[in-house]
Parts: structure tokens; sequence; C-alpha cells
């Protein structure tokens, strides 16, 4: 999925700096384009659990569990904030969480 | 038979003499207990049930399916009058006083957690059922209990938390009486190896956040039970109504998390956590859920009319 472009720098930033403190990375490993499984993350399945939590918390926002087989669109730290963008964006236009 | 590969935890367990891992199950166990009562109300039915719903439609809501949970336990257990029912890690009181409201027995429960007992009672005056219930915070290895003294022994959703489970299974059978009923509800683990039982997440669910578990496969829990002396009399698998409880659970802490955050910093996280972790579990079966039923000798309810009813005539309201 390639629409990491139209992802707000506020919200890539701070979903980029979420990911880091769960995973307790330095920001600077935790790029758009790298991958959720891959080795250099170290994110297992408590840490998809974990992060999902807290992009809730900070967001205000429900998301669906990364871990499940129907996410399979969920590779990548720019899909995730992609997808909190959207339900970001869905919620100021006062649609349901 | 075959038991469940041990877990980081039970092989600790297993270091520890029975006395040092009773002292500890007191301990860490109690504290997930101890959290505010109000943060539990946000999340719970309104009984406070603290552990699987019935659910016969995905649809339905808490309220319903552990009302359902409710009835079916009380029908399972047939409890006449007079009759004395031990509630083994009886919590906030859910099936304890939902049963002594709905028939006429004598009740007693145990929980590791003073402030369960303090609400249990409280919900127990409200209920005018007080003086028919009585709860003591105590360990279950702790209970010097005359032989043939109950009627009924049921643990709901508090066996998972005892690792000495065949000396318990023992003390169980010995304390009931003829045509006796022992009725258990939690979780195991499926005998075939699924999932990875060595994981962050299950280090996480079992110690960090509930303090310690033991998932056995239920063929050992089975035999623990046979070779106690009880007779087996039905079981059934109730492993999507607990994906589909903790699937309500997890919106009720979403809705609530300012409100669970203000009276106990990081337990909203917590909880979201942990029963997201339980939430996949139970779907992907890597745990299953089940409610056991057995008899000292000749059972009180046919087992010919289980399960209790078909759903259609099942209304879950009662
Ligand atoms: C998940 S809660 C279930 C509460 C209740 N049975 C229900 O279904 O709503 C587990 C309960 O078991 C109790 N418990 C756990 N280990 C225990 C032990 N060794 N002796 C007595 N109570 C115990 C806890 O204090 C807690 O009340």
């Amino acid at each position: 999925m390639d629409t990491h472009l139209s992802i707000p720098e506020g919200i890539a930033n701070d979903v980029r700096r979420i990911i880091a403190e769960t995973l307790r990375l330095p920001v600077e490993h935790v790029s758009l384009d790298a991958r959720l499984d891959e080795a250099r993350l170290g994110i297992d399945s408590l840490g998809l659990i974990k992060l999902n939590v807290a992009l809730e918390e900070a967001f205000d926002i429900t998301l669906p569990d990364f871990t499940t087989p129907e996410q399979p669109h969920i590779r990548s730290v720019g899909d995730v904030a992609a997808l909190v963008a959207g339900k970001v964006s869905a919620q100021a236009n006062g649609g349901a969480r | 038979m075959i038991s469940a590969a041990h877990t980081r935890p039970e092989r600790e367990a297993m270091e520890r003499s029975p006395a040092e891992q009773r002292e500890h199950e007191r301990r860490v166990v109690a504290e997930h207990y101890q959290h505010d009562v109000e943060i539990f109300s946000m999340v719970l039915d309104s009984r406070l049930a603290y552990a699987t719903g019935v659910f016969v439609r995905p649809d339905e809501d808490l309220e319903t399916a552990q009302a359902r949970k409710f009835a079916r336990i009380q029908a399972k257990l047939d409890i006449q009058p007079g009759e004395r029912v031990l509630d083994v890690g009886c919590g906030w009181g859910s099936n304890l006083l939902y049963l002594a409201e709905h028939t006429k027995g004598e009740f007693f429960g145990i929980t590791l957690s003073e402030r369960q007992r303090e609400e249990a009672m409280r919900r127990a005056r409200l209920a005018g059922v007080a003086e028919r219930v009585h709860i003591d915070v105590r360990h279950v290895e702790d209970l010097a209990l005359e032989p043939a003294s109950f009627d009924v022994v049921l643990f709901s959703g508090s066996i998972v938390h005892m690792h000495n489970r065949e000396e318990i299974h023992h003390a169980v059978a010995r304390i009931l009486r003829p045509t006796g009923r022992l009725l258990i509800s939690d979780c195991y683990y499926p005998a075939e190896h699924r999932g990875d039982r060595e994981s962050t997440a299950t280090d996480y669910i079992f110690v960090e956040a509930l303090g310690y578990c033991r998932l056995v496969h239920l063929s050992e829990e089975l035999g623990f039970i046979e070779r106690a002396g009880l007779d087996i009399c039905h079981v059934e698998d109730l492993t999507s109504s607990y994906a589909l409880t903790l699937e309500r659970w997890i919106d009720n802490v979403r809705k609530n998390r300012r409100r669970i955050e203000a009276i106990s910093p990081g337990f909203s996280r917590l909880l979201q956590q942990y029963m997201t972790v339980a939430k996949l579990s139970f779907a992907r079966r890597t745990a299953l859920e089940y409610m056991i039923l057995a008899t000292r000798g000749r059972p009180r309810v046919e087992v010919a009319s289980f399960p209790i009813a078909p759903p259609a005539r099942e209304k879950g309201e009662q």
C-alpha cells in the first residue's frame, strides 16, 4: 500500500514516536517504510497489541487488531500511520469511532 | 495421559514447596482483584461476572450473555432448599448472589481479595440475602472443612489461578456429600500444541496481568476429577462465547479509558492488553474454555436433558 505521501506529517511523526516508545527503539529506526515484521523492529504479537492500545489511547480512536489475518494489508509503519490518519479524519468529520 | 507442556510460570511454581506456592498465589493473584470495584463496574456486566458469558448469537449484549450463564449454572446445579454451596473464588459475588437470590440454599464464598469480599457482602445486603451468604478471605488450600459437608462446589474463572490441582480436587471430592455437584468453568490448553506457550504474550497475561495462571488440558482436569472419585456428567465448550465476552469488555475499557485512568493510571492499558491477548487466543482456539459438571454418585439433574434447553426456548433474561 503506497499512500504514505498523503499522511499528515504530524500524525506520521506521532505514530513513529509511539512505535519507538512502545518498542524502546530510537525513533530513527522507525521509518515509514519499515515493515512491522522486520527483525530490526523486533516486534512480536504482544508488541503489536501494545502498539494497538497505545495508538488508540493517544489518538482516541478504535483500531482493528493488527495481528489478525483479517488485517493483512497492515504491513509497514506507514500502513499503520495511514490507518490512524484515516480514523482521525473520520472522527473529525463526525464519523462514528 | 499426556500433560500440558509446562509454561515458565508453571516451572517456577514446581520449584516452590506447596506452602511457598500458596503464599505466592495469595500475594500475586489477589493484586489484580484488589483494584477499585468502580473500574470493574465500568467494564463488566451489572453483577460483575469476571468470567465468560454464554452467547447463542454473536450480536447479543454482555448483560444477556451473563444472565444466560447464571441461569445455566442454576439449572445444572439444581440447588434444593437448605443445600450448602461453596463458591471457590467468588469474586464480587456474581454467581453466588444470583444463586442466593434464585434458590433457597446456604451460600459460602471465598476469595483472595478483601475488597471483593466487602463488595460482595454489600451486594448481598442490598439483595436481602445476607443471612444466607458467608464470605471469607481465604486460599482454597487453607479451608479446613468437614468431610461430606457441602452439596455443591463451584469454581468459575478461578481454578486457573491454582497450581496444586490434584490436591484441590481431592479436597473438593472429600467435602461433597453423596449427590453433591462440582461445577468448573475455566480455560484450558488444547492437547494438540497450538500457538506459542513461551511467548511474551503468554507471560504477560499469566504473570504480569493476572499474577499466576496454570492452564492444563481438559483431559488432565477430567482425570483429576475422576481419580478423586467423582463422575463426569457434562462438558460444554464455551470458547467462542469467551471471545465475544472479551470483545464486550474491551469495548467497555475503550469507552471508559479516561475514567479508569483517573482512578488507576496504567490500568486501562493493562486490561485492554491482556484482554486482547485472551480474545485472540480464544478466537484462534490456542486456548479453550469449558464448563464441566461432575457429581459424587448419582446425579441430581438427569444429564439426558442437557444441553439445558434449545436456544429458542432459552431466553437468557431471568
Ligand atoms: C476471575 S475471578 C472470577 C470471579 C467469579 N467466580 C466470577 O465468575 O465472577 C477469580 C477469583 O478467584 C479468586 N481466587 C483465585 N485463586 C484463589 C485461591 N487459591 N483461593 C481462593 N480464591 C481464589 C480470586 O480472588 C477471584 O475472586
